[in-house]
């Protein structure tokens, strides 16, 4: 086998005799699927120069289709099994979902009664507050001192009896008098 | 595993189905002349998928998981083989085109191949640096796709770099009577 190498084939020669970096698992896949490292033209220049580096990488996305096909195999037995197994869970003899029912209707009616108690409880005592403060309101306990200032008194116009006009006046001052 | 007979058996019977793949495709690639033995990685992919199922079988079995296992494996594989005694590994890494020279080469690589590779890796270290990536990439068999992609550029950019760059690379490699290397 005394063939010329091709330049490609050259290069790939050189390229694996030389020693490089094996890269990481992640490094890989995420050049597989398209995304872009942050270190990604360092990353991009050593595939460039490692004939194992560049090997990888095919091989990692060669990896692709077999292993999304395990994945969905996978994937669909463990789904079936998970589905029978929610489908025993639900499945209740029909008494004790009766049962469960009426235990239900029960607590729910009990709920409700508590909840009619506390709401007249809280109406009964709002109405004793505001009954009381009606009827302070309606018989105000007039203060007797200031009595003179009361309206009541003052539209009645009851005069006073010191000044009052009607008064006989005194005979010692009487015009008239002597 | 806690699982009936039948689901274990059709369990073991995806993996080992998955594992021939693997084994296949690891053949096909060429990944042996590493040092790896794909019926070793098979066997270890399986084991580890296994176990991983028996930790958590209600855990989603995602693609990227199982492709992050069988490359663990295989690259643990590699470094493993790598740091083998009876394989002295070259002294330090070059720099720039110094890397792709072939210090270790294997019987078939003769004094006349690597010579021609030193041609070669000086004309690529005189490309501008996108044209030279482009080039790298398919002559590492990269498609034009692939190379945008890995590039950050779309597949006609690529193109573009790639042709110019073969372009400079052939009149170069011409004039130094390493034409015959693209036949």
């Amino acid at each position: 086998m005394n063939k010329k190498p091709t330049l490609a084939n050259l290069y790939r020669q050189a390229t694996r005799a030389a020693d490089s970096a094996v890269p990481e698992a992640d490094t890989l896949l995420a050049l597989a699927r398209g995304e872009r490292p942050a270190d990604v033209e360092r990353i991009v220049a050593e595939v460039a120069q490692s004939a194992l580096q560049s090997d990888l990488l095919h091989f990692t996305r060669a990896l692709e289709p077999a292993s999304s096909a395990l994945s969905e195999e996978i994937g669909a037995m463990f789904g079936e099994g998970h589905g029978r197994a929610a489908h025993t869970r639900t499945r209740i003899p029909p008494a004790r979902v009766a049962a469960g029912r009426w235990r239900n209707v029960r607590r729910v009616g009990a709920g409700l009664a508590a909840a009619m108690i506390a709401a007249v409880a809280i109406w009964s005592q709002q109405h004793k507050v505001t009954d009381a403060a009606s009827v302070a309101k309606a018989t105000p306990v007039q203060d007797r001192i200031f009595a003179a200032f009361d309206d009541r008194v003052v539209a009645r116009n009851q005069p006073d009896q010191i000044f009052n006009g009607s008064f006989k006046s005194d005979v010692i001052f009487r015009s008239s008098g002597g | 595993m806690s699982v009936d007979p039948a689901l274990a058996a059709r369990l073991q019977q995806l993996l080992a189905d998955y594992g021939a793949k693997v084994r296949a495709l690891i053949e096909g690639h060429g990944l042996g002349q590493y040092g790896i033995d794909a019926a070793d990685i098979e066997q270890e992919v399986r084991i580890r998928l296994w176990k991983a199922l028996e930790r958590d079988r209600s855990a989603a079995f995602r693609t990227s998981y199982i492709q992050r296992v069988v490359l663990s494996t295989v690259i643990d594989a590699i470094r493993a083989a790598k740091s083998r005694p009876a394989e002295p590994l070259p002294e330090g890494e070059g720099e720039g085109h110094e890397a792709f020279l072939a210090r270790d080469a294997g019987p078939e690589q003769t004094a006349a191949g690597s010579a021609d590779f030193d041609r070669v890796a000086a004309c690529l270290a005189e490309l501008p640096q996108r044209r030279r990536e482009a080039v790298a990439l398919h002559l590492q068999g990269f498609s034009l796709r692939e190379i945008g992609e890995l590039g950050g550029t779309s597949e006609e950019a690529a193109r573009k770099l790639l042709d110019r760059g073969m372009q400079t690379l052939r009149a170069r490699l011409a004039l130094m009577g390493l034409g015959e290397l693209y036949e």
